[in-house]
Formats: C-alpha cells, sequence, structure tokens
C-alpha cells in the first residue's frame, strides 16, 4: 500500500515540476525591450553614441589647417595598414539587432515604424561614414551568427552598399514621425532629410569626379536625390540661418551658444554643465601643448572675399600685403572664424585684447569658431558650447552644389542659398544673381579642373561656410583633389625681421621675427620667433619664404605625399590577417 | 647502508585539464561583439619533482655537529591541446603551444651605414626607429629570415610567423631549493637558497625600469643606459642610438618587438634565508620559568644572482620581479620592475618558550 502511494507522489511531482523555464530576474527580456514604445526609445537611445561627442577637431587633417605634426597618412611613405584603424562592427550590430527584432505586434505599427526609421537611419550613417573611409565594405544587414559565413565573406562593392544606405535613408525619412525636438538632441524627420543631401551629394561627385570607377552614368542619379532631399528640409522644415545676433556675430553665434540656436541648428551635440557633459574646444585652440595648434593657411584665407564680393586676390599687391591690411574689409565671417582686429578675450572679468599669440599658431592666422571668449574655458575640459552636427546652412550648400553639378541652378536658387550666406557674411554684391566671372586664383590654386564660375563659387563658399566642422576632408575625396593637401602651410607676410609687429593695431606690440640671436633688449610684451634656417643644428621649420622676409612656412621639411590609394584607408593589418577573403585596398 | 642518512623522493606527473572554459574563436570585427564563450580549452602539463636529502653528524672537539642538506628540483611543461584557434593565429592561443613562449625577431646589430640600411630588407611598414619612418646608423636591424626582402609579422600564424622564431619562455624552469642546516654546541644554522634553472623575459613596452627613455622621452633614464647607447663614437653599445618611443609599441617599434637580443635571461639563484642562533643555557630560562630560550639573529633575501644583473646591474631591477604579480584578481602584467621592491631584512630575534 505505502509503496503504490511512493508512486504516486513520484509522479505527481515529476508532473508538477515539468515547467522548469525561468526568467531571469536581472537582465531584460525581450520582449520587455520590444514590447513597449518606451522600450524601444530607450534602446534608440544607445544609437546616438555612433555621432561625433563633443569633438571640434574633425578637421585637424585638412588641406587649410597647419598643425604641430605633420598627419601620419599623409606623411611620405608613413602610413601602412599595420597604423590604420576604423574596422569596428560593434554599433552596427546593435542597430541590427535592432532592426531584426523590431517585430512585436504589442507596440502599435506607426510607433515600430517611427523607431524603425531611426535606426534604419543610423544605419546609413554608419555605412556612410565607413565607405566614406574604406570605399567598399561588406553590406551586413542582421547580427551574424557564430557561424555566419558571411564573417569570412569579401566586401561588397560601393555601389551595392550605398544603394542599401539611400533603401534606408529613404525609409527614415518618410517614417520618422518627429518633426521638432526642442532640445535638438533627438534625430527628426528633418535630420533625415538633410543626412540624406549630405550622402547624396557626397556620393554624385564622388561619382562624377573619380572617373576611374566608371559611375559617371550614374552620378547624376545621386546629385537629383540630394537636390530633392534638401530642397524638402528648405521648403517644410521651418529652418532659417541665425541672424539674431546681428551683422559680425550671428555666425559665429551659432557656434559659441551654449544652447543650440533652433533656427538654424537641426541636430547637435548638448552639453550640459549639471550633468558634468563638458567639451576641451578651448582647451584644443588655445593651448600651446595640448591638442594640434591648428591654425588656417594663408592660401585658404585668401578664398574669403572682400565684402563688397570680389576676390581679396584680384587686390594689386595682396601677396605682400600685411596682416594687419589684409584683414580689413573682408567677409564678415573671417572675423568670426580668426583672431583679428579688435577681437577681445576676456580674463577674470575683464576685456583684454586678443591678438593672434604665437605660442598657439605657426600662421598667424588663428581658429576662434569653436572657442568661447572667456579665459575660463581655456584650462581643460570646461566648455559648454553646443556644437552642431546638422545645420540649415549645410542643407542651402547642398542643395546649391547639388544643382550647380547638374547645371539647373538657377539665379532664384543662388539667392536663396549661397546669396543668404554671403549676406550673412555683410557681402554687399553678388547675391542675387549667378557668377559668370571665374577667379583666377581660386581656379589656379584649387580646382584646375574646374571651369564652370559657379561651381567654383559653391566650392568657395562651402569651404569657408563650413571650416572646421568636419567636412573638409570628404570634400577633398568627393572631389577628388587630394593633392590640395601637399599644400604648403603658409602664414601672414612679415616684412622684415627684427621690427616687431601690432597685429591688432591696437597700439600694444605683439610679435616680431628674427634670425641667429634674439634682439636684445626685448621690447616687453613681444612674443619673438626665431626664423633662422636652422636652431641646434637642424632645419628650423618655421622660416619665412624668402630668408629675411615674404610669408611665414611652417613644417616645409616634411615631405608630405598624397597619392591617389589614400582616397582609401586600408583595412588594417589585424583585421586583414583574421580574414583575408576582404582583400586589400588597391595600393596598400 | 647508509644508515637512513640518505632520502629521496621522487615524482612525475601528466595533468589534463580539460573543457577550461575561455573564449570563443576570434572572430571577424564584422560580427560586432565580442564571441560567447564556451568549454573550448585544454590543457596538458608534465612535470616532475624529485627531493634529495641527506641528514648526518660528525664530532668537532668532542660535541655532535649535526647537519642536513636538502636539494630539491622540480620542472613542469604545459602546453595547450585543444582550443579554438583553427588557423593558429599568433594573437590568440593556440592547439601545441607551449604555455609562456616568446615569439620574436632575431637582432643583427645595428645598422653601420646608409649604404648598409639601403641594402637591407626592409623594417619599414611593419616598424618603425623614428617618426619620419627613416632608418639611421644605429638603429635595430633584424634578420630577414624568410629573405623575402621585409622584416614582418607575416601573417602572424604558426605557419607563416614572417621573420620571428620562437625565441625563449617566460615560464619558470627547473626550480630548485637547496636547505642547508646544522647545529652544534647549542648554535643553530641554517641557510635556505632557491632559484630558477631557466626562464627568459622580454621586457615589455611600459616597463620603464628597463627601457628608460626608449619608452616615453621624460620617463627617469637608468643607470645602465649611461656610456650604453649607440654613437657613432661608441658602436658598440647594448642599445640602440637614443630615439624616444622606439619601446612603445609591441609590433611596431625597433624596441618593442621582441628580439633576442633584449631578451634577458631571468633565471636566478637567491640566499632567501640565513640564520643563526644560540640556545642560551637551561638556567637562563629557568630563571623566568620558560622552558627554553633563544637568541637568534636572521636575514632574508640578502643576496641573488642572475645573468641579468650582467646587463642591468645591481640594486636596480630585482630578478624576482620582472614576471607578472598578482594574476588571480586582474589580468594585468604588473611585473616588467613595477612590483612592490623585494627588501632585504636583518632581523635579531628572542624566542621564550613557556
Amino acid at each position: 500500500m505505502k509503496k503504490q502511494y511512493l508512486w504516486f507522489i513520484l509522479i505527481g511531482l515529476m508532473l508538477a515540476g515539468c515547467e522548469l523555464e525561468q526568467i531571469p530576474v536581472s537582465t531584460t527580456s525581450k520582449s520587455a525591450v520590444f514590447g513597449s514604445e518606451s522600450g524601444l526609445k530607450l534602446y534608440a537611445n544607445s544609437f546616438y553614441s555612433i555621432l561625433p561627442q563633443g569633438n571640434t577637431r574633425q578637421d585637424a587633417m585638412s588641406d587649410y589647417l597647419a598643425v604641430k605634426t605633420v598627419p601620419t597618412f599623409v606623411q611620405e611613405n608613413a602610413f601602412a595598414p599595420t597604423l590604420s584603424s576604423g574596422w569596428a562592427w560593434g554599433d552596427l550590430r546593435n542597430i541590427n539587432y535592432f532592426i531584426v527584432n523590431n517585430t512585436d505586434p504589442k507596440v502599435p505599427e506607426s510607433v515600430r515604424k517611427n523607431y524603425m526609421g531611426i535606426a534604419r537611419f543610423f544605419r546609413a550613417y554608419f555605412y556612410f561614414n565607413k565607405v566614406i573611409r574604406f570605399g567598399n565594405v561588406p553590406w551586413i544587414s542582421k547580427p551574424l551568427d557564430v557561424s555566419d559565413p558571411k564573417l569570412y565573406g569579401g566586401r561588397d562593392n560601393r555601389t551595392v552598399v550605398m544603394d542599401s544606405v539611400l533603401a534606408d535613408i529613404n525609409y527614415a525619412c518618410e517614417n520618422i514621425s518627429t518633426t521638432n525636438d526642442n532640445t535638438r538632441s533627438l534625430v527628426t524627420k528633418w535630420v533625415a532629410y538633410a543626412f540624406k543631401s549630405r550622402m547624396c551629394l557626397f556620393e554624385g561627385t564622388f561619382r562624377k569626379y573619380h572617373t576611374e570607377l566608371g559611375l559617371t552614368s550614374s552620378a547624376n542619379t545621386w546629385l537629383d536625390e540630394a537636390a530633392i532631399a534638401a530642397k524638402k528640409v528648405i521648403d517644410e522644415g521651418g529652418y532659417s540661418l541665425n541672424t539674431s545676433g546681428g551683422l559680425g556675430k550671428s555666425y559665429r553665434q551659432v557656434f559659441i551658444n551654449p544652447s543650440p540656436l533652433g533656427n538654424e541648428v537641426l541636430l547637435a551635440s548638448v552639453m550640459d554643465l549639471a550633468l558634468n557633459k563638458l567639451h576641451d574646444a578651448n582647451w584644443y585652440w588655445t593651448s600651446g601643448t595640448y591638442g594640434d595648434k591648428a591654425s588656417f593657411i594663408r592660401s585658404f584665407i585668401n578664398t574669403y572675399l572682400k565684402l563688397d564680393g570680389t576676390p581679396f586676390t584680384s587686390t594689386a599687391g595682396y601677396e605682400t600685403m600685411t596682416f594687419m591690411e589684409e584683414v580689413k574689409d573682408r567677409d564678415l565671417r573671417l572675423k568670426q572664424t580668426i583672431r583679428l582686429g579688435d577681437y577681445k578675450r576676456i580674463s577674470g572679468g575683464v576685456e583684454i585684447p586678443g591678438p593672434p599669440v604665437f605660442s598657439y599658431t605657426f600662421t598667424g592666422y588663428q581658429p576662434i569658431k569653436w572657442a568661447l571668449d572667456d579665459m575660463y574655458y581655456d584650462t581643460r575640459d570646461l566648455n559648454i558650447n553646443s556644437i552642431a552636427l546638422f545645420r540649415y546652412a549645410e542643407v542651402l550648400l547642398n542643395y546649391a552644389e547639388a544643382k550647380a553639378e547638374l547645371g539647373t541652378l538657377t539665379d532664384a536658387d543662388w539667392a536663396a542659398t549661397i546669396g543668404q550666406l554671403r549676406a550673412r557674411g555683410g557681402i554687399t554684391n553678388g547675391l542675387t544673381t549667378k557668377p559668370t566671372d571665374i577667379d583666377q586664383y581660386l581656379q589656379s590654386v584649387y580646382f584646375p579642373d574646374i571651369t564652370d564660375p559657379v561651381i567654383l563659387e559653391v566650392r568657395r563658399e562651402r569651404g569657408i561656410e563650413l571650416c572646421l566642422e568636419g567636412f573638409r576632408f570628404p570634400d577633398i575625396l568627393r572631389w577628388k583633389r587630394g593633392e590640395l593637401m601637399n599644400m604648403e602651410w603658409n602664414g601672414f607676410y612679415v616684412p622684415q625681421l627684427v621690427t616687431p609687429l601690432d597685429l591688432n593695431e591696437d597700439g600694444i606690440l605683439d610679435v616680431a621675427f628674427y634670425q641667429g640671436t634674439k634682439p636684445s633688449p626685448a621690447v616687453s610684451g613681444v612674443t619673438y620667433v626665431d626664423v633662422s634656417p636652422t636652431v641646434g643644428g637642424k632645419t628650423n621649420p618655421m622660416l619665412l619664404k624668402n630668408n629675411t622676409s615674404g610669408e611665414l612656412t611652417w613644417m616645409n621639411n616634411i615631405k608630405r605625399k598624397w597619392e591617389d590609394k589614400m582616397y582609401y584607408y586600408p583595412i588594417p593589418q589585424t583585421d586583414l590577417i583574421t580574414n583575408p577573403n576582404l582583400g586589400q585596398n588597391p595600393g596598400w | 647502508m647508509l644508515s637512513d642518512r640518505l632520502n629521496f623522493v621522487g615524482d612525475y606527473y601528466i595533468r589534463n585539464t580539460t573543457d577550461m572554459f575561455t573564449i570563443g574563436l576570434t572572430l571577424p570585427a564584422v560580427f560586432g561583439a565580442t564571441p560567447p564563450k564556451g568549454n573550448y580549452a585544454d590543457l596538458k602539463t608534465k612535470g616532475w619533482e624529485i627531493s634529495i636529502s641527506w641528514r648526518d653528524k660528525f664530532n668537532v672537539a668532542s660535541k655532535p655537529l649535526n647537519y642536513d642538506v636538502r636539494f630539491t628540483l622540480a620542472d613542469n611543461k604545459s602546453t595547450i591541446t585543444r582550443y579554438n584557434n583553427p588557423d593558429k593565429l599568433l594573437s590568440d592561443y593556440y592547439e601545441g603551444q607551449v604555455i609562456g613562449e616568446i615569439w620574436g625577431y632575431t637582432t643583427e646589430g645595428f645598422f653601420i651605414d646608409q649604404a648598409d640600411v639601403d641594402s637591407h630588407a626592409k623594417q619599414s611598414p611593419q616598424m618603425r626607429a623614428s617618426p619620419t619612418n627613416l632608418w639611421f646608423p644605429g638603429d635595430i636591424k633584424l634578420l630577414d629570415a624568410n629573405k623575402d626582402g621585409f622584416v614582418n609579422i607575416g601573417t602572424n600564424r604558426v605557419s607563416d610567423p614572417g621573420d620571428r622564431k620562437i625565441i625563449g619562455n617566460r615560464s619558470p624552469r627547473y626550480t630548485f631549493g637547496l636547505n642547508l642546516g646544522a647545529d652544534w654546541n647549542n648554535f643553530f644554522f641554517s641557510a635556505f637558497l632557491m632559484g630558477v634553472g631557466k626562464q627568459q623575459w622580454y621586457p615589455s613596452t611600459e616597463s620603464e625600469i628597463f627601457w628608460g627613455q626608449y619608452n616615453r622621452p621624460y620617463n627617469n633614464i637608468p643607470v645602465f643606459h649611461l656610456g650604453n647607447m649607440w654613437t657613432p663614437e661608441n658602436t658598440d653599445a647594448y642599445f640602440p642610438r637614443t630615439m624616444s618611443r622606439a619601446a612603445s609599441n609591441a609590433t611596431t617599434r625597433e624596441l618593442g618587438v621582441a628580439q633576442t637580443k633584449y631578451l634577458q635571461n631571468v633565471a636566478y639563484i637567491k640566499l632567501r634565508n640565513i640564520q643563526l642562533g644560540y640556545n642560551l643555557p637551561q638556567q637562563f630560562a629557568s630563571k623566568i620559568h620558560a622552558s627554553a630560550m633563544q637568541v637568534y639573529v636572521s636575514g632574508e633575501d640578502l643576496w641573488t644572482y642572475s645573468p641579468l644583473y650582467k646587463i642591468v646591474g645591481r640594486g636596480h631591477i630585482d630578478v624576482e620581479n620582472t614576471g607578472p604579480s598578482d594574476q588571480m584578481f586582474t589580468s594585468s602584467n604588473a611585473g616588467d620592475g613595477y612590483n612592490y621592491p623585494m627588501l632585504k631584512s636583518v632581523s635579531f630575534g628572542l624566542s621564550v618558550t613557556f
């Protein structure tokens, strides 16, 4: 009898214990994340780490900045696959996992589509940067399994990848429902359209000018898409250029304001003092030791127009004009980009003169675009100004360039885009009709193959308006003007040695150049810069063009050499060894 | 026959560790995450230990002098017998690897002049001596073992390590110990020596205590560097032409890459403990109602010898501080001279037994 009871009890327990599945209580489950809108929103927040955070130095490697050390990438024979980087795919997996799992019917379809749109925006952004850097890359649209053969596959051609990227961004443009976010820190529909105009312009011009790819026939389709996307933002976005600070201040205001100026900025990397989220712009741009000591070169500064709309380089004798003279009556954006004239800094609440300082600059054209005036921010990462990632000016420029390349830019288009940007720069002529004269300087120094004056002027405007915002190197790549990276790093004109110069004409002498022994007695307050041919037995990197006078030249002794292979970075050596099927970019 | 004076104990063992939980196969970066872990690794260790001791006594001045000597010697070698690395990439463990092996280049010497640089196999782009990527007389010259005109890591596999081969092993081999003891006429003496018979160490890039300003230009400069750097007048020096950051990276700098010349022999013998004491006569002890009293002087870590000291000099790096220290809780490789220094100590003592 007892034995039978035992059997009953045993069987009963076994049946009751069948459900052995336990949900982990310390980690979240898929249904909690994908089954609610707040879960999707939280997940989507993780995508934003792909965007540049607190970075004002994205142009450190460009043709128009002279820096402390010549970047290894452009030094002759210095760069190699062992030094390459950027082959990181963790962000993509995060996005793909979301895309593949965002299928829970508990969330309404329109909400799911909105977040899917955001995810596909970021996938487009991710792949766009990979294509710029490496050219052909493998297209991966789902999180890979450990045994997936695609892990060891080869790379897909850029045509395949960019078509998929276009599909992604089109979906994002159509399905992201948010049209306005007051903090300017979330991706909205207009951000998606603005990004579409950026990437389509890149791809269209890249295919047009890189004829060796054999893709010129498809270039115009891309340029069309860029123009359409930009027009959507222009017509329906409700954005406008910032003019609230008045002439001479509104341009820079966009970059030094703590909160993003909502009329012009679509998306920004926003800082927050309370959360201790700050960046190092002042420290980077005003330090003698930290950062790259980056300054503009004269060849680029020469492209800033005079206030009457004529090229500065058309003035006779411009080559031997001193700094004090050449900065007068120029595009007002120049004084909002570099130190000149009556620029003042604030030290302990008191305004002090702010001429270029030769312990921070090699060329004399010291940038102030991102650096706040108050010297309090100079010592370490204390900057509170938000950094615009997408702004209306870029959309206007994308539109103008796409239409100019297509040959369909009208006078009205010109007035609405370049005209407005120049008006903010205080320029008085040439705002309403397209240019018809070719600026000889711009063409011969920068774009010898361009014969269309409209394209030349659009490129000039883009370089000036978007300087230091991270566009320059990709622009050089897509215009196929890599040779610009070999340009001499020249500074302002020095009429003679020893005599100190008063760079901002405030009566206080600022800098003097000498050779051999430092002049004695030294004038107090003057920075003395040695331009002797050799210093300590080695070639002096800081010299004057004609030895005792002429433009400053920096680092001519380190050879830079642009080769065609450099239009793409090489696949890093460790990654190539792990998967030889990736193949290497030609020439590396 | 030997009347119990000689004692011998010997061991031989084979230990198989199976199914160790470790990372999965390193996947290409497009996977986008670290691979899941699993029971992927097996290890086999073979080793032996012997211990010989001799105990005897003889009379000195009609009092017995007891002495004993014990010598121990042990060795082991571990080999990986299973691991998730079918291509045998050297960036990970691989099947057949002896634990602790060091892959490196063979150093030929220094470049003598520009013609030497031009005619030698290209060491760029794999590595550089100076930031300009140019090589000058006085820089390190490595052997192009596979004669392909380049000095590099090949495809970083066991089958194609480029110009590298196994140049040493960082596991300690042939560890030994020697205990000596004696007592006579209430004096007692003991000494313990120990050491490692065979071990190599390649100073890692951040070992400031070895590389000095070859790692970072603002590091301290060790004394043994002075007068020991290549100059056109001093071409026979140990170190190459002075160049900061020459040892900053283990794959792309001329000194950071493991190579035969700078592979250090860190075998050593150390006098760990030596002690001399005296048992005080019974009448002293009984005065305080103790059963025994002893006074002694002992010294710890008083003397070390290692071939490493021929290079780095004495009193600078302790040979026991070259290997990693606390591996239990961190994977950091503290070692490389960064451990808390080994301290010599001499102590005097009084022992009272109640």
